[in-house]
């Protein structure tokens, strides 16, 4: 049981990824920022981290972003992970819960990565029936995230964006839509980032990433790395605007993993992100108002 | 084509370095070979469990010297993968089965369900 308040609708908000080097700066600065966003498997030891973000989530609405639940394994989620992520998520009242389409667990074996499926209609049941296990564990709907691309399947029978857009039709899930994922996946394997865009349905996009990325050399060829390194590239900015035009009121989220600036970097990304959705939402005359 | 499983074993021994011709035959190949695109993964793989393993035995770092610390994680890395999503792969000496993953259930398999509006 949460001994905090029910969650904050954190709609129409702009929030920051929490790290722990920025934790002491975060309790003593008090950014004006919409929420924060953690990495749920760091929470699930408890400990002092754990009472750090009991302390944070006293001043802000929390999101748990999970890394390792593995929602693409052919062989279902794992029942102790999951009871882990239930406990934090009782425990937080989190405003949000989501985690990524890919895959770290085969044969018992876990590997620290986000992994790529292909996008065919056997892993579809796969990954809607692990979705289904979690949110009648968690009794919630959660969110999956686009991941970043660097290879492609040969038999793949859909694109990303209908494979999503399936899920969510499928399980009730939504589709949380990382810009800078899109971005690279585009450039690293082809593909149109606008049609991807509207081949997602109304109202499935629940959430909004933006991160850095870097460029690597790959024989003389570019491949593009999502690493949460850097501020946020100006064709990301670009994809960003249009999916605030389809989702005006998707709260956005500033990733940044590696490569750390002060907190206040990260606080102006996020006042960047703020500010890109006020022009959106005021151009053309139109006033939408947030929920 | 191999199913989800057999794709995701060979593809989980193409990251650790052990061979992964199933999966390679199933992926794209285009100006960047298929070889090249999954060494991304697994140059990840290792990076981040060595530096968990650093993080986990600064000591032992200290007193081996980077250099053979990092040789001796790369190694048990490729030979023991995890068998738990933590941020401290191998610093349990203990050894503990994975917990019996869910099977899938019929929440909402079938039917289609209202989409939610976000």
């Amino acid at each position: 049981m949460s001994s905090f308040p029910p969650p904050r609708d954190v709609r129409g908000e702009t929030g920051i990824g929490l790290r722990a080097p920025h934790v002491a700066a975060l309790m003593s600065e008090r950014p004006a920022v919409g929420f924060l966003e953690v990495h749920s498997e760091n929470y699930m030891g408890g400990g002092a981290p754990l009472r750090q973000l009991e302390a944070a989530r006293r001043e802000w609405p929390i999101s748990l972003h999970g890394v390792g639940l593995s929602l693409g394994s052919a062989e279902g989620v794992d029942a102790r992970h999951l009871a882990r992520l239930a406990s934090l998520a009782e425990r937080m009242a989190p405003s949000l819960v989501s985690e990524h389409l890919s895959w770290s667990v085969a044969g018992g074996a876990y590997l620290n990565d986000l992994l790529p499926l292909p996008c065919t209609a056997e892993s579809l049941t796969v990954v809607a029936d692990n979705i289904a296990v979690t949110q009648d564990w968690l009794r919630r709907p959660i969110l999956v995230e686009n991941p970043s691309a660097y290879l492609a399947f040969a038999h793949a029978e859909m694109g990303e964006a209908e494979f999503l857009a399936a899920l969510a039709r499928r399980t009730g899930c939504g589709i949380l839509l990382d810009v800078n994922n899109l971005y690279v996946s585009a450039r690293n394997l082809g593909g149109d980032p606008q049609a991807y865009l509207a081949a997602l349905p109304d109202g499935a996009v629940g959430e909004i990433h933006l991160a850095g990325h870097a460029v690597n050399d790959v024989d003389g060829l570019p491949l593009l790395i999502d690493d949460h390194g850097s501020r946020v590239a100006a064709p990301v900015w670009t994809l960003f605007e249009a999916a605030l035009r389809r989702w005006p009121d998707a709260p956005a989220l500033v990733e940044w993993d590696s490569n750390l600036p002060p907190l206040s970097t990260l606080v102006d990304e996020a006042a960047e992100a703020h500010r890109r959705r006020h022009t959106i939402r005021h151009e053309g005359g139109h006033h939408a108002i947030a929920a | 084509m191999p199913s989800l499983r057999e794709l995701q074993t060979d593809m989980a021994r193409g990251v650790r370095g052990l061979g992964a011709e199933l999966a390679l035959d199933a992926m794209r190949s285009d100006e960047i070979a298929a070889a090249r695109r999954l060494q991304v993964y697994r140059n990840h793989y290792y990076v981040t469990l060595v530096e968990s393993l650093e993080a986990a035995f600064p000591v032992v770092r200290r007193l081996v010297g980077e250099g053979f610390f990092r040789q001796v994680a790369r190694r048990s890395a490729r030979m023991r993968c995890s068998v738990r999503s933590s941020t401290w792969p191998f610093s349990s000496a203990r050894a503990y089965s994975p917990s019996p993953c869910l099977a899938p259930c019929s929440f909402t398999t079938s039917s289609q369900v209202p989409l939610r509006n976000w």
